[in-house]
């Protein structure tokens, strides 16, 4: 490995440990690479969070560009350090959901060709064909895929991003007391299913 | 002794409350009936009657029995158990369940695997070329407007930092005095000095000056105007030293003109008589009125 290489590397990892209050004072100075920074911290984060929502890698693309693109509009309101990604995954649920809202209002016109819609691909990559590698990851995909809406969201905000259940019970306009015993349920639900999924996978069902 | 006699004396015997007799009865009939010596072993704990499995199933039918089952209540406290924030008590109570609940302990199995995987779905990869295409769709945006102050700071730190900023500022600084004073170096710069003693300002001052004192305000004796006479004076002192200095700068410019030959040199020499000049009419004026 060359010096100059090692040094990228040093710098790579500086980047990754920089103090977030600092970068997004630089952002609101209207500093680009400050801003680029944050957006390379953040974007597998926000990328996950809309997949995990529309369930489609091309929209969730569009969607994660639109939240950021919120994000930068309004860097002078979010807040700093502790409060920062939940206030970006806040906007990021609220672009999913006018999304969802706007796609069952008017569903996607069917009259495009197939060859066409392969141009339409950009290079996103779709999680689950990532997941190919690791069996068990993809059980648990496909596991949260059959969930209720419900039960998928708070699994994604509580056990996949990490929220606290104050967070998510603000976000989500219900008590706390609710939050805690649907997430212990949807939990549940989730084990169950994984269970059921992986003893029809051992009794040679197809998964 | 019989079996019957010997079952009813058993719990006595256990406790030691027999009288001797009958303790050593009991001992003879224990060592020839084998069902009594059986039933000993068993009263004292010695020998377990029924199988692990024999003892899941009897309990199992005995909370099912009386206060229903108690997998609805250890599925509750699971998340809990897993995360580890059960309290002690109630801990020890879903593990004692877990031993004897397969369902449920496959459950709880589930649940710490679930724990352990699922923050790895929290960051995807969107794919190359997503950080430039949300920089780029950003850059068209300019939401940010700093205060009057800080664009005015930022501006003038632009401007100090051009090269050519001390250029600009001499010519601008030059044509202010130009304006305001008149070209001191124009042949006909002169004007702007005269213009300036017979101005309506420097005249009207005059004629108030005359109409207080009337023998002249050179020979007044107010204290004021003796200040106003010694500043005269004094501004007049100054103006012969400027003029002595410029005579000196004009007698070495003239010497190195003749030496170099420079029109430059030339040029400042006759801009610094003609200043002279007009500083010698100008203090005279001054030192005669």
């Amino acid at each position: 490995m060359g010096a100059a290489e090692r040094t990228i590397r040093r710098q790579d990892k500086r980047r990754d440990t920089m103090d977030l209050s600092i970068v997004l004072e630089r952002c609101r100075g209207g500093d680009e690479l400050a801003w680029e920074v944050l957006v390379r911290q953040f974007q597998g984060r926000i990328y996950g969070v809309a997949y995990h929502y529309v369930g489609n890698a091309e929209d969730a693309r569009d969607l994660a560009q639109e939240s950021f693109i919120r994000l930068y509009q309004n860097l002078a309101l979010c807040p700093d350090e502790k409060g920062f990604l939940p206030w970006l995954i806040r906007i990021t649920r609220n672009a999913c959901i006018d999304h969802l809202r706007r796609r069952s209002a008017r569903p996607p016109s069917q009259d495009i060709a197939a060859d066409e819609m392969l141009d339409l691909r950009s290079s996103a990559i779709d999680p689950e064909q990532s997941y190919e590698a690791d069996s068990r990851k993809q059980l648990i995909y496909k596991a949260l895929k059959e969930m209720t809406e419900i039960n998928r969201e708070i699994i994604l905000l509580k056990d996949i991003q990490g929220l606290a259940l104050e967070e998510i019970a603000s976000m989500l306009h219900v008590p706390l007391g609710t939050v805690k015993s649907r997430s212990n349920r949807a939990r549940i639900e989730l084990a169950q299913r994984l269970a059921l999924l992986a003893g029809d996978l051992a009794g040679g069902g197809v998964v | 002794m019989n079996c019957r006699t010997f079952a009813r004396i058993l719990a006595d015997l256990q406790e030691g409350t027999l009288s001797p007799g009958d303790r050593a009865a009991a001992a003879a009939h224990a060592s020839a009936c084998d069902r009594c010596r059986r039933l000993r072993a068993v009263a004292e704990g010695r020998i377990d009657v029924l199988s692990e499995e024999a003892g899941r199933d009897l309990a199992r039918a005995i909370v099912q029995r009386t206060s229903g089952s108690a997998c609805p209540r250890a599925e509750a406290c699971l998340c809990d158990f897993v995360d580890g924030v059960l309290d002690e008590v109630s801990s020890q109570l879903v593990t004692v369940h877990l031993e004897s609940c397969t369902d449920c302990r496959a459950l709880a199995v589930g649940l710490a695997e679930l724990k352990q995987t699922l923050p790895e779905f929290a960051e995807l990869d969107p794919g190359r070329g997503f950080t430039r295409a949300v920089v780029a769709q950003t850059s068209a945006y300019r939401p940010f407007r700093p205060d009057l102050r800080s664009r005015l700071l930022a501006w003038w730190t632009r401007m100090v930092q051009r090269p050519r900023f001390s250029f600009e500022a001499a010519y601008l600084g030059t044509l202010v005095l130009v304006l305001a004073f008149g070209n001191p170096v124009f042949p006909t710069g002169n004007l702007a000095l005269e213009k300036l003693g017979s101005s309506k300002v420097v005249r009207s001052a005059r004629g108030a000056i005359s109409e207080r004192f009337p023998s002249g305000w050179k020979n007044a004796q107010a204290p004021p105007l003796h200040f106003a006479h010694g500043l005269a004076e004094g501004v007049s002192q100054k103006g012969k030293a400027a003029v002595s200095l410029l005579d000196g700068l004009l007698t070495r410019g003239g010497q190195l003109s003749a030496s170099s030959y420079n029109w430059q040199v030339r040029t400042v020499a006759t801009w610094i008589r003609q200043a002279k000049d007009a500083l010698c009419k100008l203090w005279s004026r001054v030192a005669l009125r």
